[in-house]
């Protein structure tokens, strides 16, 4: 009798058998809830951020119709073609490491069953594509006629059969895919977004190229609408066809694999049993040789032949006492503390600001490894140089291919997401995940003090450059050097008011926060909603209101980013745990 | 370190894994505290360690109301996990400096700094990073680190099924006994009965989150009721016992 492993009827069987079981004990059974794992979705995290991209450019795109709508139609290709490179990474993840695959090789499940159900899995996980894409597609349409959302259902699902076809296609060729190709694509997806028309042109023939773009292709020709209609429909046919030619080839190639790695282990077990027979057939041999010493007494014989394990450990010994090993204890350098006077120029700056305190937990952030900030600071100028000569030297609407170098190097010099610190990222502990700090007394406002010094001196560090691309996108848009400058001072002044929520976020990703269900969350979460609202306002009036008197709004933009910094400090201590769920 | 648990009770979801625990510890005592699996142990040690913010209910420590944010508390305990939380690419050394300047600690004593890692075995390891040892060796340095900074509550979540050689426990053994001579108090969580009921001065006993013993081990050693304790325990998951 073949048992199929993912019954979806055994399984609900045996929840419901347990569910009895744990009422019948009186105690409540853990279920998990459907927002539990937030952070885990990062596809939907990806969908929500690219819908929030969506309607802001939308909004504004108002005045410029037509630019707007082939902008949103490039920047969805590049979306989808990033997405379609991410699943295809995740999807070999799941055949090949992930928790599921390790389990399956313990239990009496066809190889053929797992590949087929992780690729029904992949498919199935897709089933959002369409809905994003609708509302794509009907933007790029004017009207609200049946044909209108008629051509949008059907161009979203051929993109969502190609997003598919694209995942099992690539999946064997994922080693020649560069690791940051995906995150390349959505950041130049959002790029494309926000893109002056000097930089980026409404559409280009290398972003339709792509296969994500065809539908793209179709939907911005002059074609009438029933010959698009009838080419999405053959499209989705055809589409569908390859998507299951693709996955079944897939699973062929995959199944095979695991069958020819069985057998080479197999083999290999045979040689290693053969080898060990021909082993122990010696031993036997010497064991029926005549003992001269058998009639020796049992304590002589334990004199001489300690046990082996014994022998290890008095080997070991005599290795460590006295050995470099204890000497370089016995020396003590290790207690000493870092050097900071010959180290590179802004880790030398960070040394001279920080207290000795604060240096030790700076130590302990970095996990004993100061970053090489400086180093970072230089390649960043050489990424920026590379794309300020792009920038320059392509035509107008080309220039875009420039602001990826400049995208690199601010990522580089510059710590975007409050900074990478070693001691916040994520650990085992008894089948949760805590940071790695979760442990040890690492005070919030003392961390947090080390961290804004630590970014605000590689900030200092990176604003001639920031003047830099000021001048040099005034040049290309004819505008004046002061004005640029005047609105690159405002958002450096955006970034510092960023800074203090870009702080609490680093202990914030290590707790479970967002999955408190408790009554007061109620009055939080409406709380913080109007927190992020009044920032959010803030910044804009910083960066639209070209008056003196914006500086008035940094400071409350600080003041408020600054006050959420140590709300979130006084619960991050007393109410949340530093435990996670398995993602 | 007098430790005063009162009500603390956790709740994850809809479960809750620890309902109204009271206990009160006092310094220079080894507390062992038992239970199955899901009892709630680990998510007492959790509480106790700053790890979990309890749902109700409050920790004292020498009488003082202890939370996250309290750092010269917290600098006056010390948790091992299951599986101990270092740098991969730190080595024992730093770990041990690095344990040495968090808890704000004085220079330690080299000579028994070496002594002990030569006790544990852990001298030829001095460079080595984490990353590069085995569960058991990871475990004994962090165990080193917890000797040297010598907190007055450790704390340490099921240390005999931690990989660790039987070299490694009888350091652990023996320095919770000394630690505890000096006045420390150790809690420490198992499934070895017969340890518990041997090292431990005291003997918790948890189970779906609430304390069901709490015994003073002198008042049952001698009384011949020792080995009772693994009846107790399947007692409290039979259902038709409960009942």
């Amino acid at each position: 009798m073949r048992v199929r492993l993912y019954d979806a009827g055994l399984v609900g069987r045996l929840r419901k058998a347990a569910g009895e079981r744990a009422r019948e004990s009186g105690k409540k059974g853990y279920r998990k809830r459907w927002w539990g794992n937030a952070r885990a979705k990062s596809r939907s995290n990806f969908l929500l951020v690219y819908l929030g991209f969506v309607v802001i450019r939308l909004v504004a795109a108002r005045a410029e119709q037509s630019t707007g709508m082939e902008l949103l139609a490039g920047s969805a290709s590049l979306a989808f073609a990033g997405l379609a490179l991410q699943r295809t990474k995740q999807l070999r993840q799941a055949l090949t490491r992930s928790f599921e695959r390790v389990h399956s090789y313990f239990y009496p499940v066809s190889e053929e069953e797992f590949v087929e159900r992780t690729l029904f899995q992949a498919a199935t996980n897709s089933w959002w594509i369409p809905i994003v894409g609708l509302g794509i597609f009907r933007a790029l349409q004017s009207g609200n006629s049946f044909e209108v959302w008629t051509l949008a259902g059907l161009a979203a699902i051929a993109e969502m059969l190609v997003v598919i076809g694209l995942v099992f296609g690539l999946e064997q060729h994922i080693e020649i895919i560069p690791r940051w190709l995906p995150w390349g694509l959505f950041a130049m997806a959002a790029l494309w977004f926000f893109t002056p028309q000097t930089y980026a042109q409404g559409e280009q023939a290398w972003v339709n190229a792509l296969p994500t773009g065809w539908v793209n292709l179709v939907m911005r020709s002059a074609w009438p609408a029933d010959v698009k209609m009838g080419v999405l429909g053959g499209m989705v046919v055809v589409f569908a066809a390859a998507a299951w030619q693709l996955s079944k080839r897939l699973r062929t190639v995959f199944v095979r694999q695991f069958q020819r790695s069985l057998e080479a282990e197999l083999e290999s077990h045979s040689m290693d049993i053969e080898g060990q027979e021909d082993q122990s057939s010696e031993a036997w041999r010497v064991s029926e040789q005549p003992e001269a010493d058998v009639d020796e007494p049992e304590e002589a014989w334990e004199a001489v032949q300690p046990l082996p394990i014994q022998a290890t450990w008095q080997k070991q010994r005599i290795q460590t006492i006295g050995s470099q090993w204890g000497e370089e204890v016995l020396r003590g350098e290790w207690l000493r503390r870092g050097d900071w006077s010959h180290a590179p120029a802004i880790e030398r700056t960070i040394g001279w600001w920080l207290t000795e305190k604060e240096k030790d937990t700076l130590w302990f952030l970095v996990g004993g490894r100061l970053p090489e900030w400086s180093n970072a600071w230089k390649n960043s100028v050489i990424a920026l140089a590379a794309g300020i000569l792009l920038v320059v030297s392509l035509p107008a609407g080309w220039k875009f291919a420039g602001l990826i170098p400049i995208l690199i190097s601010i990522g580089m010099g510059l710590p975007v997401a409050g900074g990478t610190w070693a001691a916040t990222s994520p650990a085992w502990i008894s089948g949760k995940i805590t940071p790695l700090y979760g442990i040890y007394p690492l005070p919030y406002g003392q961390a947090s003090r080390v961290m804004a010094k630590v970014n605000l001196t590689r900030t200092l560090a990176w604003l001639p450059l920031v003047a830099v691309l000021a001048v040099v996108n005034a040049k290309i848009e004819n505008g004046s050097v002061a004005g640029a400058l005047w609105l690159a001072a405002r958002g450096v002044l955006l970034w510092f008011a960023w800074m203090p929520i870009a702080i609490a976020g680093k202990f914030s990703k290590g707790t479970n926060d967002t999955t408190l269900t408790r009554a007061r969350q109620i009055i939080l979460v409406p709380l913080v909603i109007l927190v992020v609202s009044v920032m959010v306002v803030l910044w804009a009036v910083i960066l639209i209101v070209d008056r003196p008197e914006v500086l008035i709004g940094a400071v409350a933009a600080l003041g408020a980013s600054i006050g959420v910094w140590a709300a979130y400090g006084w619960w991050y201590n007393r109410q949340v745990d530093l435990l996670r769920d398995r993602e | 370190m007098n430790v005063q648990i009162d009500k603390v009770s956790k709740k994850f979801g809809r479960v809750w894994a620890l309902e109204e625990i009271s206990l009160d510890l006092a310094p220079g005592q080894i507390v062992g505290v038992l239970g199955a699996n899901g009892a709630g142990k680990t998510t007492l040690l959790n509480c106790m360690a700053g790890v979990a913010a309890p749902s109700a209910g409050r920790i004292l420590y020498d009488g003082e109301r202890f939370h996250r944010g309290k750092m010269e508390l917290r600098k006056r305990l010390m948790y091992l996990p299951d599986f101990p939380l270092a740098f991969a690419k730190m080595n024992l050394l730093e770990h041990i400096a690095m344990c040495m300047r968090l808890y704000e600690r004085p220079d330690p004593d080299v000579e028994k700094v070496a002594a002990l890692l030569e006790q544990l075995s852990l001298l030829p390891l001095t460079g080595m990073p984490f990353s590069a040892m085995s569960r058991g060796q990871l475990y004994k340095s962090a165990l080193a680190g917890m000797v040297v900074v010598d907190p007055e509550l450790w704390i340490f979540d099921e240390p005999l099924a931690s990989g660790m050689d039987p070299m490694g426990i009888a350091v652990f053994k023996r320095e919770a006994r000394a630690a505890a001579r000096r006045g420390r108090t150790v809690v420490f969580t198992t499934q070895i009965l017969e340890i518990a009921e041997k090292f431990a001065d005291r003997i918790c006993v948890l189970d779906h989150g609430g304390l069901r013993l709490n015994r003073q081990m002198g008042e049952r050693r001698g009384t011949g009721d020792e080995g009772d304790l693994e009846d107790l325990l399947l007692r409290l998951r039979d259902p038709e016992e409960k009942a």
